[in-house]
């Protein structure tokens, strides 16, 4: 069982990663061309494919979904258990929102790794 | 009270024992200078109406017995002065977020419960030592001054009664429970460090204040709860700090 103090460290470490990654990945996807450049599907360094070809800049993604799936998740959990306090509610809550998070990270990493894959083709 | 020579108090009743809903009743009461809300309130018991129940002890902020929700407020009636509301017009409630027992007396057990769980008290690792000391164990000032201002809590519940937390969550120790933690953790001469972070890590422990600060609003005695349970957060998120 995962102490309440590593959780926590965890949700606050997230959510500064949420800040840095984020910060990125705004960036990259708005301000490193004229927007127009930026949301071409492929064609320049800069468009979507673009980014994605970059490993560090596909990394960072990964990242930015890695802590959103934690903070989001662990948020809802404190949320819950908050609202309503028993011990087979709390467990249940946790467990489904565990099991959640996984879907989430399983299904966006599959995302980020097929659009890499992609990626390296075409742009 | 600056003019004023009459007040309207409109007092929760509640008697749990006639199984009767609770209402609220209106008194008006003659008011002098420096009149405080506990002093209207003994008026109305001594004059109007002998039915209604207040609890309270030494009239001057210490045992902290007054408590009571003071226009939309937690506050100790003997420590509020009818002037400083500012109106002719003072709703009178229990604390909030504790049971009542009868019209303005909240039910502090729990309150009472969740100060014991944190073991308020000096826990030394030698116990006949402790029972029998040798010698004073001495503290520098500086040692003193980490705690002397969270050693002010005369435990009268205002701050459990303003905390958002302890509303929605019941297992939640409260504001003041938290804070005495605190005091006894920062304490040189306690030796029970870890045995207090444990009680206090876990899902409705330490980690649940919001911060929302309500409890340091109202003390009324300075004892800030919430700075105390900050400093236990960063102690237990960063290690002691204690020397
Ligand atoms: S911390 Fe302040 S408000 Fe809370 S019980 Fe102690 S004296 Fe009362
Ligand atoms: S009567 Fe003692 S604190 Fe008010």
């Amino acid at each position: 069982m995962v102490s309440e103090r590593t959780l926590m460290l965890i949700h606050y470490l997230t959510g500064l990663g949420i800040l840095v990654a984020g910060a990125v990945h705004i960036g990259t996807v708005f301000l490193t061309a004229p927007v127009k450049e930026n949301l071409e599907f492929s064609g320049s360094p800069f468009s979507v494919m673009g980014v994605y070809r970059n490993a560090i800049l596909a990394a960072s993604l990964e990242a930015l979904l890695l802590f959103v799936a934690f903070h989001a998740f662990n948020g809802l959990r404190v949320i819950l258990i908050e609202l309503y306090q028993s011990p087979r509610w709390e467990r249940a809550v946790t467990w489904i929102l565990t099991v959640a998070a996984l879907l989430v990270v399983i299904y966006g990493t599959r995302t980020i790794l097929i659009a890499y894959s992609i990626a390296q083709g075409v742009a | 009270m600056s003019g004023a020579s009459e007040v309207l108090l409109r007092v929760y009743r509640y008697n749990p024992s006639n199984s009767g809903k609770p209402h609220y009743q209106n008194y008006r009461v003659p008011t002098f200078r420096g009149m405080t809300v506990l002093d209207a309130l003994i008026y109305i018991k001594e004059n109007l109406d002998p039915t209604l129940s207040i609890r309270y002890s030494c009239r001057m902020a210490s045992c902290g017995s007054c408590g009571m929700t003071i226009n939309g407020l937690p506050r100790l009636a003997c420590f509020t002065q009818i002037s400083e509301l500012k109106s002719k017009y003072i709703l009178v409630q229990p604390l909030r977020n504790l049971p009542v027992i009868k019209d303005l007396v909240a039910d502090l057990d729990e309150f009472f419960n969740k100060h014991r769980l944190v073991k308020p008290y000096l826990i030394r690792r030698d116990v006949e030592e402790q029972e029998n000391p040798r010698e004073q164990y001495r503290q520098s000032d500086e040692e003193l001054e980490r705690y002397v201002q969270f050693a002010y809590c005369i435990k009268c519940a205002l701050c459990y009664s303003a905390c958002p937390v302890v509303s929605t969550d019941k297992n939640f120790p409260g504001p003041q429970a938290l804070a005495q933690l605190y005091r006894y953790y920062i304490d040189t001469r306690d030796e029970a460090s870890e045995e207090r972070i444990r009680i206090v890590n876990n899902a409705h422990g330490i980690w649940r204040c919001h911060f929302a600060d309500s409890c340091s609003q109202v003390c009324p005695k300075g004892v800030d709860p919430a700075l105390a349970i900050q400093l236990m957060r960063r102690e237990m998120m960063f290690g002691p700090s204690r020397g």
